[in-house]
């Protein structure tokens, strides 16, 4: 809260409490199917909200930990070095790499995190 | 399969004359009255309608339920046309296939202004989250996964040239390889950059294992496309991806974890044993499995889930469709089927390029 006004976060997670608590347990299993994928869009919104440049600043953290040849810039952004291991992996220069296989571990188990 | 709304209120109201003409010729009688005509869920990509028919004269007559299939408003370029389909069920049916009866074909756009089939109802229910919930339903669960084996092993006892499934073109000659290929086009195509799947589509391209002489895959054979009753199985559905491939590539969609709902711990489907099904598709064909090979297109049949899930969810983001569901797909699925990958793939399971 922000003097006096919820931001884009509070407000939905307010929505998602009215779903769940207020609105599902009336609906019909048809109605009540559709009104769980609501709610499951409004939780991965708010996490998104919340969390997702936390997650984009561990992915490219995690990405780093890759040693590659050549080597990415410090300053390359996330996509453009998506975009070079992308290129790498095909190329066959990242075949059965421990570190790039523990880095997407790791990112896979914080993407799922965001959507649960 | 739930039924949702009345002739009356359905897409199909203002082809009702036109369509009980059409049946009234089929069924050889004197006429064909449409009753009701409610849609059945479970299609994303084609409608299915249930319909009640009252048959005046001839060889059928009396009160019948049937199933019309056509396309849904956005179809999918990969998806087997309406006719391909009817022909694809005919000759399954042939070849002593469980399939709900493929009926009669109709092109002429006069009659639902598309094309449409109609085939006999099948019994039971398709919905994964009932096999679940009622335990007792398609019977001695065991048992139906070994015959589950026996009817894919049928499907699979299909095979090229035949002239009527000239539509599926050459059989590839490597077709994990060739798949491989479109999963990176299609990743491309979408703009999506997942280097947990570019890690997956590697390590497939090099323990990619040699490919035996190809047959009719079904390529969507799941649980989920199937239906059962309290005695068993009663029919193989949804025929729209066959294809000409690697037999073990439909034994790996059908093991693999992400088809196996709410529970991982039943191999074949979520519904039985592995050795079940297993089983039941040596019985028919007389050969065992190799479990390597199978556990090879487990992480393909990841794959393909997840390259699915990302082009549903294309479909909704690009405004092609205003679907939640497909959104959804497209988000929620993908860090899971990378997880598996990922776990299935580890770095001591790698041996070097050649």
């Amino acid at each position: 809260m922000k003097g006096g006004e919820a931001d884009a976060v509070r407000l939905l997670s307010l929505a998602e409490k009215e779903i769940a608590t207020e609105i599902l347990p009336g609906l019909s299993a048809d109605a009540r199917y559709r009104m769980r994928l609501v709610l499951n869009a409004l939780k991965i919104a708010g996490a998104e909200l919340r969390d997702g440049g936390d997650l984009k600043a561990a992915t490219l953290a995690q990405l780093q930990t890759v040693e590659t040849t050549p080597q990415g810039d410090g300053a390359e952004t996330l996509g453009a070095m998506k975009l070079r291991l992308q290129a790498l992996l095909r190329q066959g220069e990242l075949d059965g790499n421990q570190a790039l296989h523990r880095a997407l571990v790791i990112i896979a188990e914080e993407r799922g995190r965001l959507i649960r | 399969m739930g039924v949702t709304v009345a002739l009356a209120e359905s897409r199909l109201a203002r082809h009702k004359e036109t369509l009980e003409a059409f049946l009234a010729e089929a069924y050889r009688s004197e006429a064909v009255d449409l009753d009701d005509a409610a849609p059945l869920t479970g299609g994303a990509i084609q409608e299915n309608w249930l319909l009640d028919l009252r048959i005046h004269g001839g060889p059928d007559a009396g009160q019948k339920q049937v199933v019309l299939r056509t396309d849904a408003a956005s179809g999918v370029a990969v998806s087997r046309s309406r006719a391909e389909e009817f022909t694809l069920l005919q000759v399954a049916k042939a070849a002593g296939v469980l399939v709900p009866e493929p009926l009669w074909l109709c092109e002429d756009p006069a009659v639902l202004g598309k094309t449409f089939y109609v085939m006999a109802r099948a019994e039971g229910t398709a919905a994964p989250h009932r096999f679940t919930k009622e335990p007792d339903l398609g019977g001695d669960r065991e048992r139906l996964a070994e015959r589950l084996g026996m009817e894919l092993a049928k499907i699979h006892s299909i095979q090229p040239p035949r002239e009527e499934l000239s539509f599926l073109g050459e059989p590839p000659a490597h077709p994990a390889l060739v798949a491989i290929e479109r999963y990176r086009d299609y990743l491309d195509s979408l703009g999506a950059l997942s280097l947990a799947l570019e890690w997956g589509l590697r390590w497939c391209e090099l323990h990619a294992p040699p490919s035996g002489a190809a047959v009719l895959v079904h390529q969507d054979f799941r649980t989920g496309n199937y239906m059962i009753d309290r005695q068993g199985l009663t029919a193989i559905l949804d025929w729209e991806f066959c294809d000409w491939g690697d037999p073990m590539s439909d034994i790996g969609w059908f093991c693999a974890k992400c088809w196996r709902y709410a529970q991982p711990e039943l191999e074949a489907g979520g519904i039985g044993s592995r050795a079940a099904f297993y089983r039941g598709y040596a019985d028919v064909t007389g050969r065992s499995l190799d479990p390597q090979v199978v556990a090879y297109w487990e992480v393909m049949a990841h794959l393909r889930w997840a390259v699915i899930a990302l082009q549903q969810g294309e479909r909704a983001l690009s405004g092609e469709e205003d679907s939640l569901e497909l959104a959804l797909t497209g988000r929620i699925y993908p860090p899971g089927l990378e997880g598996e990958i990922l776990r299935c793939t580890e770095p001591a399971l790698w041996r070097a390029a050649p």
